[in-house]
């Protein structure tokens, strides 16, 4: 069905979704909030800083709705919506770095989280961190592609469409990027084995 | 070709699920990373929609785009307001720095004779205005800027081109002689209406000068740096402004007398000079004073004229 032909619903910016289908927003938010908001969990680290950019991303989407003449399979919307998240994360980075004393909740709250035991909570807390860590070492270009493609589960096609590569460079740097997350990855661990 | 074979093998171990490659493994890992992460809270989609129906003030963007807009048309309305501001009005000194800035933007000597020349003329223009205006102070300032751009017009105007030479040099001259009418305009009419008058005042100020020469330079040598110097610039450095001593005023006597000396340099140079040797009631005064009193008294005499 072609979700962007639709009028805009009741509501002022697209309609509300209480009882009624779900309008365009809506059902972009119902096929990419998790996978946007995993995305963002992982750029900036925390679930409140998360939220916020995912909130953003769908405000400017309402904003600024896409164009009824674009190619509207669900793949072109994946890739424009992770490329206004994209921004959306670099704003929020910025605003960081100019405002170091951030509180940092690494995790959500435990009424959001879908990990049923303590035990993997702390196994997944563990892993979330280490593999942030890593992440956050690696270059820019490195972790939007291995962000973009594993977490966002986007094809290396859709990885280039949102990044303006071709899908060849964005193959060789998702191949490059992977060595250099391991790489961090092991170091981290022998840190860790030492330590 | 290499690289691309890596590539095409790993894309292929990436769709293997039992891939021991330690690369597709990380990927794996990263993979099960996400997959355990929360779901999205579906509350946010309301927060967005009040996000976006609450007013949104302008970008930073526009904020910069209209900040310089104003500052450019600003700037505008200030330039262009101070391009016919007169000496101690409230943009003369922007007017002052938009000449320097054009002149350092101006890169040919042959720009650089016109600007000048251009830049000399206006202040001219200004103190014919200024003066006819009762506003004598100010015109003194025009005519002494007028008078640097003069000087510095002729040094430029030596290194224009072999084709604007002439015409460099017919305008320089004509504001030369425009620059010494402004100076003193008595003197440049006597100048122009009658030369043999002017002669003759000019070889009675030398003879005064002769008749009080000893006495008078040694004391300016040594006593008074400012009308020694001012003398002896005239004579050793062409560079000096035409009339900077002469904008002091009829009542200039120190400047009048080395003036004299140097009457017989060149119609140009020494056209203010001679039309200051045709001040009779100056002249005399100062030819009486040269031989009663010291240097000191009479200096202090002519500043209280020139007050």
């Amino acid at each position: 069905m072609d979700i962007r032909r639709q009028e805009p619903g009741n509501g002022e910016h697209g309609g509300s979704a209480n009882g009624q289908e779900p309008d365009l927003v809506g059902r972009l938010f119902e096929a990419h909030a998790d996978a946007l908001f995993r995305y963002c969990l992982l750029e900036l680290g925390n679930s409140s800083d998360a939220e916020d950019a995912v909130s953003e991303t769908f405000a400017r989407v309402i904003r600024n709705p896409p164009r009824q003449n674009r190619k509207l399979t669900g793949d072109p919307d994946r890739a424009w919506l992770f490329g206004i998240a994209r921004n959306v994360v670099r704003e929020q980075r910025r605003y960081r770095r100019r405002h170091p004393a951030h509180p940092i909740d690494a995790l959500p709250e435990p009424e959001d989280r879908t990990l049923p035991e303590p035990t993997e909570q702390l196994i997944a807390q563990h892993d979330l961190e280490e593999i942030r860590g890593a992440l956050e070492d690696l270059r820019d270009e490195h972790r939007q592609v291995l962000l973009l493609r594993f977490v966002g589960g986007m094809s290396s096609d859709e990885v280039g469409e949102s990044l303006g590569k071709s899908a060849g460079a964005v193959r060789i740097q998702q191949m490059r990027a992977l060595e250099a997350l391991r790489q961090q990855l092991a170091a981290r661990q022998l840190d860790e084995d030492q330590g | 070709l290499t690289e691309f074979d890596d590539v095409m093998d790993f894309e292929r171990k990436l769709e293997d699920p039992d891939a021991t490659d330690p690369r597709v493994q990380t990927a794996r890992r990263l993979e099960a990373l996400a997959t355990s992460l929360p779901a999205v809270n579906p509350a946010l989609l309301d927060r967005a929609r009040a996000s976006a129906a609450a007013p949104v003030g302008p970008s930073w963007r526009s904020r910069v785009l209209v900040a310089a807009v104003v500052i450019a048309l600003a700037a505008g309305v200030v330039g262009n307001a101070a391009r016919t501001a007169l000496p101690g009005d409230a943009l003369w000194d922007v007017r002052r720095v938009g000449q320097v800035v054009r002149y350092q933007l101006t890169f040919s000597p042959d720009g650089k004779a016109d600007l000048l020349l251009s830049q000399a003329e206006g202040a001219l223009q200004a103190a014919r205005e200024l003066a006819e205006a009762g506003a004598s102070e100010r015109a003194v300032e025009a005519l002494s800027i007028a008078a640097e751009r003069i000087v510095s017009a002729r040094t430029v105007g030596a290194t224009v081109s072999e084709a604007n030479r002439a015409r460099v040099a017919e305008r320089l001259e004509k504001a030369e002689k425009e620059h010494g009418a402004i100076d003193d305009p008595d003197d440049h009419d006597r100048g122009n209406g009658n030369d043999n008058e002017s002669d003759a005042d000019k070889d009675r100020g030398r003879g005064n000068d002769d008749r009080t020469d000893g006495d008078d330079k040694d004391k300016g040598r040594g006593n008074d740096g400012d009308r020694g110097t001012s003398d002896r610039d005239d004579d050793d450095d062409d560079s000096d402004p035409p009339g900077r001593s002469d904008t002091r005023g009829p009542g200039d006597s120190g400047s009048q007398s080395s003036s004299d000396a140097d009457g017989s340099q060149g119609s140009s140079q020494g056209q203010g000079d001679k039309a200051k040797a045709t001040k009779p009631s100056n002249r005399d005064a100062e030819v009486e004073e040269r031989g009663s009193k010291s240097r000191g008294k009479s200096e202090d005499k002519h500043e209280s004229d020139d007050d």
